[in-house]
């Protein structure tokens, strides 16, 4: 009722009668939303968010006083309920409990409420971006001292991505990254005194850098808050103080020096210190897109310092390459370098790449499909899991893996990483990322990777053709006994969480898949996804080089190769996997410039759409098959999982489908979603 | 693209083979798509070729198949529309009695009455090309023996009335799940959750 009426005052202001209270309207809508059950108070906070939407009410007198009450609860609301042990005292908690029944619920109804926090909170900023960011930073800081000062005691071993003072930074970074969504909404659209906006704006960076600053003053001990913290300084220095390089370069030296030290013996906490790491280069990476010239003036000392760590050996290799792509962005967007030495150094990177894919070593040791799985260390593989018994094993998350196959498992990790995919797919990254076609960064980088392309083709086609015949059975596993084929097949079958279907929560499912590292299951999943991650890394590149558009598209034998690679074991993919081979392929296709059409496309739409329709044709009569003969006894999330992903493989063919058909020609459907730009 | 794509058989032919396969899959927005994106094609194939072969024959049998089965009768406006467009691709030819439709639905199960199928297929040829809805309605009344029905309206099963009026908690437990299938895909893989694949790249920003 009280959402209605709400509706009805957003909607038609002037249909409410002259003298009506609306104040006391307001103050019943704000005691609803402030009611401790969450399902009492989401039609009340609900309303809100349309309520104040509208001038008239925002700055009406009732409301205005309200304003702080609603941003305070809306901020203490914004905790993540669902990660609170279940035992809690907190009395939101037990009542979310009594109200609603299944967890998928719970997890999607408290989605909702945070958003609806958040959507106020933004709201609250942009209508008076001084004083609400006053008061959002204040609360911010004493909550955040507060958290250092009691995490003086912070022990690794203890380490859980759920502990309270996680959830209430986390709480406390959602809060502020609303604020600082609202604030940029009101630069883009400030009040009528531009002179007034000026002084706003001045003082309002001058806090939010303040603030900044004082929060690069303290060390996090916990990896998880440290990585929420940079992730929220990455959105203030990109975005809201977007002109000043000096906290750029302050936030910068921050994760130069942010080193927690690792401990491989306790899992979660080595994890996270390895999210954290992963993190701070790829937020470096971003700082140097936004902020190149700046970083140039200093980069002699940049560079010593990216050496430092580089030649450090517990840095590993992946950090290795993101630093180095980190240099590779400062010295490709800055303006202020000469073009030859740009080129020079540039150059000078890429044959790195070159040499790698030419090596000739390298070329042989992929030239079969056995010399390939020699190459992962997969050889011993059906030896392995004939000796290990995998076939009467039931539950593979139940049987930890043996010493032996935990060296194996080693291996395959140790061997993929030699690949020269990441560093190629490193580079590459960086010299496309937020960069605009025909801008004079992205000529250069298209100059200098068409001399790389044709180096680097002709063995990832054969990477892409093994890794995807990997999958396929009757062709590479028919030699092996038939219950081998069953584990082999097994071993390739991924491990899913669905929104929606799945009935354990997204968090459980992670927190059970990395729990079962060391156990047969794991060993499975380490095998599918060095695998998959070979055909997705591969994908990624061929992505990458079709936006240098004609050094790539008019390469005279690319598009038949291209296509026996990409599609002659598609057929073996699942319809996930298929999916994302289908969102690779859409691209190629969409970016091929017109007057290479003819030359271009055949190959790729003839293998694409013969593989989409044995696929999808065979997947429905499987499923009509299934609602035929179904029982009381099936597995019901299974086959809905399996639906749905088969609607959406089918849903984005036929999506694909109708762009080209389409007469009138619009922009792709995909141009919107994936523009790096 | 449009035009390059209609003037290159050898890519033409995979589409349409693969769109026809889709007019018999269960899922209603992607036939509905498919037709639309057939539809669109029809004005092009009025002169004699195999596409239009193709049109008069396997997509028609195709659509009238599925225009057979209950699963599809949310799908049988759409359905009678494109099969009233196929009907019309061959009635301009001079020898028109002899159309590739016309015989088809001749030997459907049921159309024995070959004058009232002709009174119809006459009438479809007068009525406005553009007033879809005579158009369909038409068809549907020609195939009125053949379309399937739903269990619903065999009368087994009452049809729940339309529950506009849902409780509020069930809007709000509902929407997130809504966002989430709208969304890239709402699927998260077990493993290696920390290894970005392209899907990411693509689904990021």
């Amino acid at each position: 009722m009280a959402n209605s009426l709400g509706l009805f005052i957003e909607q038609k202001p002037q249909a409410v009668p002259e003298g009506s209270d609306l104040a006391g309207v307001f103050a019943f809508l704000y005691e609803i939303m402030r009611n401790p059950s969450l399902v009492v108070s989401i039609p009340a906070l609900h309303c809100w968010t349309k309520l104040l939407r509208s001038r008239i009410v925002r700055d009406s007198e009732a409301v205005t006083t309200m304003v702080a009450g609603l941003l305070e609860t809306c901020c203490a609301r914004l905790v993540r309920y669902e990660s609170l042990p279940e035992d809690s005292e907190d009395i939101t908690l037990q009542f979310l409990h009594e109200d609603i029944d299944t967890t998928p619920e719970r997890h999607a109804f408290l989605g909702n409420y945070r958003r609806f926090c958040a959507d106020i909170v933004e709201t609250l900023v942009r209508r008076t971006p001084a004083e609400a960011m006053e008061h959002i930073l204040a609360q911010a800081t004493s909550m955040l001292q507060n958290i250092s000062r009691e995490h003086a005691t912070f022990q690794p071993q203890t380490f859980s991505k759920n502990a309270y003072p996680v959830l209430r930074v986390d709480a406390q970074v959602t809060v502020i990254e609303a604020a600082l969504k609202g604030y940029m909404k009101w630069i883009q659209a400030p009040g009528e005194d531009a002179h007034d906006n000026e002084r706003i704006r001045n003082d309002l960076e001058n806090s939010l850098e303040q603030w900044g600053r004082q929060i690069l003053q303290t060390r996090f001990e916990d990896p998880e808050i440290a990585r929420k913290i940079i992730t929220l300084m990455s959105s203030l220095s990109t975005r809201a103080l977007g002109s000043r390089p000096a906290f750029a370069l302050s936030f910068l030296e921050y994760m130069l020096t942010i080193r927690l030290a690792d401990d491989t013996s306790l899992v979660l906490y080595s994890e996270a210190v390895k999210d954290l790491e992963r993190m701070c280069s790829l937020e470096m990476q971003r700082l140097a897109m936004k902020f190149a010239d700046d970083f140039m003036n200093v980069y002699d000392q940049l560079e010593a310092k990216v050496n430092e760590t580089i030649n450090d050996h517990t840095t590993d290799e992946r950090q290795r390459m993101a630093y180095s792509a980190f240099l590779f962005i400062i010295i490709h967007r800055s303006t202020t370098l000469e073009r030859s030495m740009q080129e020079e150094r540039m150059g000078h990177m890429l044959n790195q790449v070159k040499d790698a894919w030419r090596n000739s070593e390298f070329s042989k040791a992929i030239s079969s499909f056995q010399s390939f799985c020699g190459v992962l260390g997969m050889a011993p593989l059906p030896e392995f899991l004939a000796a290990n018994n995998f076939s009467s094993v039931q539950d593979w998350s139940n049987q930890m893996l043996p010493s032996d196959g935990q060296a194996l498992q080693a291996t395959i990790l140790d061997r993929s990483q030699h690949l020269p995919l990441r560093l190629t797919k490193a580079l590459l990254a960086a010299s496309t990322e937020k960069l605009r076609d025909g801008s004079p960064a992205y000529e250069m980088a298209a100059a200098l990777w068409a001399e790389a392309t044709p180096i680097l083709l002709p063995n990832l086609l054969q990477l892409i053709s093994h890794a995807q015949a990997f999958n396929d059975i009757n062709h590479n596993w028919s030699h092996l006994p038939p219950e081998l084929q069953q584990v082999i097949k097994r071993v390739l079958t991924d491990r899913f969480w669905q929104a929606g279907i799945s009935t354990e929560s997204r968090d459980d499912f992670f927190a059970r898949v990395s729990g079962s590292k060391s156990t047969y299951e794991g060993f499975a999943s380490t095998v599918r996804g060095t695998i998959r991650q070979i055909r997705e890394s591969s994908y990624y590149i061929l992505y990458s080089l079709a936006r240098f558009r004609d050094s790539f598209y008019g390469i005279p034998d690319l598009p038949g190769p291209l296509s026996q690679a990409l599609f002659g074991h598609a057929g073996a993919l699942t319809a996930h996997h298929l999916c994302v081979l289908l969102t690779v392929s859409t691209h190629l296709i969409e970016g091929c410039p017109a007057e290479l059409r003819p030359h271009f496309l055949p190959p790729m739409i003839q293998g694409l759409f013969r593989e989409l329709d044995r696929k999808i044709s065979t997947e429905w009569n499987e499923v009509a098959r299934h609602v035929a003969e179904s029982g009381d006894n099936d597995n019901l999330t299974d086959e809905m999982k399996t639906e749905s992903i088969l609607r959406q493989l089918t849903y984005s063919a036929v999506s694909l489908v109708a762009v080209l058909l389409d007469a009138r020609q619009g922009k792709s459907c995909l141009s919107s979603l994936c523009r790096n730009v | 693209m449009h035009e390059f794509i209609l003037s290159e058989p050898s890519v033409l032919e995979p589409i349409l083979l693969f769109c026809t396969s889709i007019l018999r899959v269960r899922d209603t927005r992607s036939v509905v798509t498919t037709i639309r994106a057939l539809r669109t094609l029809l004005p092009r194939f009025k002169a004699p070729s195999p596409i239009r072969s193709y049109f008069c024959n396997d997509v028609l049998k195709a659509s009238i198949t599925s225009l057979h089965e209950p699963y599809f009768v949310d799908c049988q406006k759409d359905l009678a529309s494109l099969i009233a467009g196929i009907i019309h691709l061959e009635e301009d030819d001079n020898n028109s009695a002899n159309s590739v439709p016309r015989s088809i639905i001749l030997s459907l199960p049921g159309m024995q009455d070959q004058a009232r199928v002709e009174r119809r297929l006459a009438k479809l040829k007068q009525t406005n090309r553009h007033d879809e809805r005579t158009q369909r309605s038409i068809v549907l009344d020609l195939l009125s023996g053949i379309k399937g029905v739903s269990i619903h309206e065999q009368g087994r099963i009452q049809r729940p009335e339309h529950t506009k009026k849902k409780g509020m908690l069930e809007m709000y437990v509902k929407m997130e799940m809504d966002q989430n299938g709208g969304r890239a895909t709402g699927i998260v893989r077990g493993d290696s959750p920390g290894l970005a694949g392209v899907s990411d790249m693509f689904g990021g920003e």
